[in-house]
């Protein structure tokens, strides 16, 4: 059936129903009830509205930046998140069922992790075997008998459910450790309310809000001192971590501060936030690091992500880490196979939520089931180890399954096997046709004073093709919005997040981790670098193509001058680099100073330090920012890209490039709240817009030339920096050096004058905080003192002059050189008082071991 | 027998070192074989904080922190302590065989068995692989009796391998000193504990010290003795046992026990991680002085 742009795309006919469950459809009743509202909604829409919904949805993802590899290395594009605008919908009495499932499961992991960590009844009474627990890579034995306090170990816990062809839903990944997932179910819910506003509204869609509340409220008492307004802080690996936009996307949403373990220090069994502000008291660690990295003195030695003492600081209950530390134990397959016994050892109940049909190989039957049956089952290491990974027993081939039999029968104790689960299917939108996909769905549970409350939704994902069974994030699956119908009393109405930086825990000061200022100051400094380098490569482009006539060398003259200051410094003895004088050699140096990969000082490699910086502090940016800076990262890759072809013009793209600059910083100084972060991104614009000014006057400005000439160069210098309009209306036409410097240098009033920098800094310098043990000056204040004073102190007149031999002016060379310098030893002063300068850490016996054990 | 132990571990280094975080384990164990009368743990610089508790296995752990720069760091530990000769091996393991001392092992349901079975399996520093097995099983038989099997071993190891200091370090694998043959004390241990284990039965590794006598005639040198190592296998019903591959001997009152663990990362007597430091210079000085 080939739909026309006004078919309806919805009917039982059109949807090829496989012979599985399928969440949409019967073949008997054709869709099922709780579906028919978005059925009916779909069957409204023509091929063009969902072709409209789809882009919609992949312009809302890109621009709020979601992503998986949110920054891979060089060769490994990060991976976007993709979402498909057909939601998993669950009917309540579904929902209640797997609810409860998941509540009573969630307590017996509760109750596992701390026997597990305590008393151990399990394996002396024999319901475990020790092997299992023990088994290298789960127990910890360094965290034995710590507690977090409060009545649950387990704070946080995530399911992966998959329905059978009977249609039960059965667990087949237990995730303790950071549970994954979360912000991009937000995040989906977030899109989708943007999509489809009254759909939601109209089938009773649950909000997700009441869940995200619960964890601020609730992490707030788990705290070592609760009502003190708790200190939370998000441990994350970095930049480099698949879930770095989870990490900042909890930061950012929850108001907690974003930390990676160089930015915490251990003192007396308690952490501290190294901020620039010194040392500040951490209570609360929401960690996605894993367990065995988070503490090089007692865990993996190697590990540069945790922070030595941290195990200590948490026996000491100084700390509350969550999950707890150890508890990658619970993520065993091997113990979905004792989890009946344990269930009625425990709870004295029967297991409401079954799992996958399980084997462990530490048992002789089990393993010689597992041995006959190998082409049937999925074969799992019990914890994840280098070197283990999952094998599907059928898509294996003889050798395969001979190393594998080689290796149970050594160590069986280390695999686990899992019988394949047939899928439940769920409609995707494939060509704007709805078609089935295996799902699976990951849920998320929060512990609760009496018990756990699950978030009534959840990460639904499917495979991209029709025959895929194993759905993976790396191989380019899919996600969509979980949709659970019935909307409760006590569910809020608010569809949508609360906006950013609304915290309860605003009782402390939001001072910048050291790092996180560091990098402050260089988005600062590189977004100015990028919007200087840029105007001036705007205004030599402008002039170049008027230069009539390629042949036309005296034109061209002053174009190279106005490139000097983007070029590197010629080495001492040899003359100008000469970029020849054709237009188009022109042409030629002006690509290489947008898109040469190989400069450091290309408007590229600018612009990557930018993102690179401003990746760093992700929690920082509001959506807006945050979608511009995304649009930057796409534009520089386009221009990167473009370098090696002359025919394309996305480099010269730049009063686009300039606009997107513009609206970063219109951003920053509209919309964010002047607090320290805020303060430290300015110090680095201020400085850097002060010595691209000094070096644009140094390299123009300095030098005398004809009447022509000089024309031309006064006339572009005024226009890079912004600053012609306000000189013409000023002075009409005529241009002379003294009116254009007492403008570029002493102009008060003018924001691109220097020492409008220098007072901006002078400013910012006095709300830094400094610890004062005298009424000495600090090395920064007294610089930016000494440059402020010596500029309002120049006599423009003096400046003009000439130096009759040399045919420059030597005065105005001087004092440039003399403010450069005192400019760059006051970033150097900046730099050396509040970023962080800290050697790495190292083994006192240096040793090399198996991993994870 | 009553010693005095006398143990001192210098750290000197080039360039000052900012922050130091350690673990020292240093105290030696009580437990119905030995006694600890005494046992003062002295750190320069003094740590700015600093705590001792038992760890997993029992073991006095100290930790602590050095939070002001500093150009080396010394711990000095002096104990007392009295060790009783361990109860005869030969009686105890006389009529157990092989297979069936491995079959109480996994049948047994008391929790000191099922405690000790965690110790069959690998540990970070003692992966058993087929040249191990291998090893191990020529002293393993069947229907071997345990107690000939286990001597068998500790004196295969004695005699198979070249007693060689410097030949090794902390981090030389085992797979590295199986094929050498080289090593110290600590690797003879490592390959007591592995064979044990890649037959089936549970073994740890046990750190501390062992009176050494001087040449006759010689006075003893204060300082000259080491930190040594062995190891424990485990009889079900019974409880642990050691052995000595290192001087093909059964512990008979002049071992005195420090700590033990799965392998020598459980038990690594002094552990840390520096901020700073540059190269260092490590001295230690042990004295174990019979009272």
């Amino acid at each position: 059936m080939i739909h026309t742009a006004n078919e309806p795309v919805t009917s039982d006919v059109s949807y090829p129903l496989g012979n599985g469950y399928d969440e949409f459809c019967t073949k008997s009743h054709g869709i099922r009830e709780h579906w028919r509202p978005f059925a009916r909604r779909f069957q409204d829409m023509n091929v063009a509205d969902l072709k409209r919904l789809t882009a919609e949805s992949r312009r809302l993802a890109r621009e709020d930046g979601i992503t998986y590899h949110v920054h891979g290395d060089t060769g490994r594009p990060f991976r976007r998140w993709t979402l498909d605008v057909v939601p998993l919908i669950l009917d309540q009495q579904d929902w209640c069922r797997i609810e409860a499932g998941l509540v009573q499961r969630a307590t017996l992991l509760d109750l596992m992790l701390a026997d597990i960590y305590g008393p151990r009844r399990l394996i002396t009474d024999g319901i475990v075997p020790p092997e299992l627990i023990y088994s290298p890579g789960g127990f910890v034995r360094q965290c034995d008998q710590v507690r977090i306090p409060g009545c649950h170990q387990l704070m946080l816990y995530s399911a992966d459910l998959a329905r059978g062809s009977d249609g039960t839903f059965w667990v087949t990944r237990d995730r303790t450790q950071a549970t994954a997932g979360f912000a991009y179910v937000l995040e989906n819910r977030n899109i989708m309310s943007r999509l489809l506003p009254d759909l939601l509204r109209e089938s009773g869609v649950r909000p997700l809000t009441n869940f995200y509340n619960s964890l601020r409220q609730k992490l707030d008492r788990i705290s070592p001192r609760p009502g003190m307004g708790s200190r939370i802080a998000v441990l994350t690996p970095g930049q480099h971590d698949p879930a770095y936009f989870e990490s900042a996307y909890l930061a950012t949403h929850l108001g907690y501060t974003m930390v990676q373990g160089g930015d915490l220090t251990v003192r007396d069994g308690k952490v501290w936030l190294k901020s620039i502000d010194g040392l500040r008291l951490v209570d609360i660690i929401l960690r996605r690091v894993a367990d065995r990295l988070c503490d090089p003195l007692e865990l993996r030695p190697e590990s540069q992500l945790g922070v030595a003492g941290l195990l200590e600081a948490s026996r000491l209950n100084n700390v509350t880490i969550v999950n707890p530390l150890g508890s990658c134990v619970l993520e065993n397959p091997g113990l979905m196979a004792f989890l009946p016994s344990i269930c009625r050892y425990f709870l004295n109940e029967d297991l409401q939520l079954p799992s996958a049909a399980t084997w462990w190989c530490g048992q002789p039957k089990e393993r010689d089931y597992v041995l006959a049956n190998l082409d049937k089952l999925v074969i799992k290491p019990a914890y994840r180890r280098p070197g283990l990974r999952t094998v599907v027993g059928s898509a294996a081939g003889p050798k395969e399954r001979q190393t594998l039999r080689e290796d149970i029968l050594a160590r069986p104790y280390l695999y686990v096997a899992q019988e394949k689960i047939a899928l439940s299917t769920t409609p995707t939108l494939v060509n704007q046709r709805l078609q089935p996909r295996h799902s699976i769905l990951r849920t998320f549970l929060l512990a609760d004073d009496d018990g756990y409350e699950a978030l009534p939704g959840g990460l639904a994902r499917s495979a991209s093709t029709a025959d895929e069974v194993v759905i993976a994030y790396d191989n380019g699956g899919l996600t969509r919005d979980t949709w659970v119908l019935g909307i409760e009393q006590d569910d809020t109405v608010h569809l949508r997040l609360p906006p950013t930086e609304v915290g309860d825990n605003v009782a402390y000061e939001h001072v910048p981790a050291s790092r996180a200022a560091a990098n402050l100051f260089w988005v600062g400094r590189l977004a100015e670098r990028a919007e200087t380098t840029a105007r001036l490569l705007r205004v030599v482009r402008e002039r170049s193509n008027a230069v009539v006539g390629d042949e036309d060398a005296p034109a061209n003259d002053f174009l190279k001058i106005l490139l000097k200051p983007l070029s590197p410094p010629p080495p001492d003895g040899t003359a100008d680099a000469d970029a020849g004088d054709s237009g188009a050699a022109i042409e030629s140096e002006i690509r290489s100073c947008i898109s040469d990969p190989n400069r450091d000082d290309s408007l590229v490699a600018v612009l990557s330090g930018f993102i690179d910086a401003a990746y760093a502090v992700r929690d920082r940016w509001s959506m807006d920012s945050w979608r511009i800076l995304n649009n930057l990262k796409v534009f520089s890759e386009a221009m990167a890209t473009s370098a090696d072809d002359p025919a394309d013009t996305v480099p010269f793209e730049l009063d686009r490039l300039i606009s997107e600059l513009v609206a970063f910083t219109g951003l920053n100084m509209e919309n964010t709240t002047r607090d320290l972060g805020w303060t430290m991104l300015d110090i680095g614009r201020r400085i850097e817009r002060g010595m691209a000014l000094i070096r644009l006057i140094k390299t123009t400005l300095v030098p005398t030339y004809d009447s022509h000439t000089e024309y031309m160069v006064f006339e572009s210098v005024l226009a890079a920096t912004e600053s012609l309009i306000t000189y013409r209306r000023r002075c009409r036409s005529h241009l002379a050096l003294q009116p254009i410097l007492e403008l570029l240098l002493l102009d008060e009033t003018n924001p691109r004058s220097l020492v409008y920098q220098f007072m901006r800094l002078s400013d910012h310098t006095g709300k830094l905080p400094r610890p004062r043990r005298s009424y000495r000056l600090d090395a920064d204040e007294r610089l930016i003192m000494r440059a402020l004073t010596k500029l309002r102190l120049v006599n423009p007149p003096v400046l003009t002059r000439t130096d009759d031999e040399l045919r420059y002016h030597d005065r105005l060379n001087t004092a440039m050189k003399q403010l450069l310098t005192l400019l760059e030893r006051n970033a150097d002063a900046i730099n050396r008082r509040y970023f962080l300068h800290v050697a790495e850490a190292r083994q006192l016996v240096p040793v090399t071991m198996d991993l994870d054990q | 027998m009553k010693y005095r132990i006398r143990h001192r571990t210098t750290y000197a280094y080039s360039k000052s070192v900012e922050l130091s975080y350690n673990e020292a384990k240093f105290t030696p164990r009580d437990w119905p074989e030995q006694r600890c009368h005494r046992c003062t743990v002295t750190i320069e610089p003094a740590p700015d904080s600093r705590r001792e508790r038992l760890d997993y296995y029992g073991n006095t752990v100290c930790y602590f922190e050095i939070l002001e720069p500093h150009d080396s760091m010394e711990v000095f530990v002096d104990s007392e302590v009295s060790v009783d000769p361990l109860r005869n091996l030969t009686d105890l393991f006389a009529d157990h065989r092989c297979d069936i001392v491995r079959d109480q092992l996994l049948c047994a349901v008391d929790p000191q068995a099922l405690d000790a079975r965690q110790f069959i399996l690998d540990s970070p520093l003692v992966t058993v692989g087929p040249v191990l097995r291998e090893y191990a099983r020529t002293s393993f038989a069947g229907d071997r009796p345990f107690r000939d099997a286990v001597c068998d071993l500790n004196q295969r190891i004695f005699e198979d391998f070249t007693f060689a200091p410097e030949s090794t370090t902390v981090a030389t694998p085992l797979d590295e000193v199986m094929r050498k043959r080289k090593g110290v004390c600590q690797d003879f241990a490592h390959i007591a504990v592995g064979c044990l284990r890649s037959v089936g039965f549970a073994a740890r590794y046990v750190s501390g010290y062992i009176e050494t006598q001087p040449p006759p005639g010689t006075e003893r040198l204060v300082g000259a003795d080491a930190s040594h190592a062995w190891c424990s296998v485990f009889l079900p019903g019974t409880g642990w046992f050691d052995i000595d591959p290192t001087n093909k001997m059964i512990p008979d009152g002049r071992h005195i026990t420090v700590a033990w663990g799965r392998d020598y990362s459980d038990v690594t007597p002094l552990k840390g991680v520096i901020y700073g430091g540059g190269k260092h210079k490590l001295s230690v000085a042990v004295d174990v002085e019979p009272l």
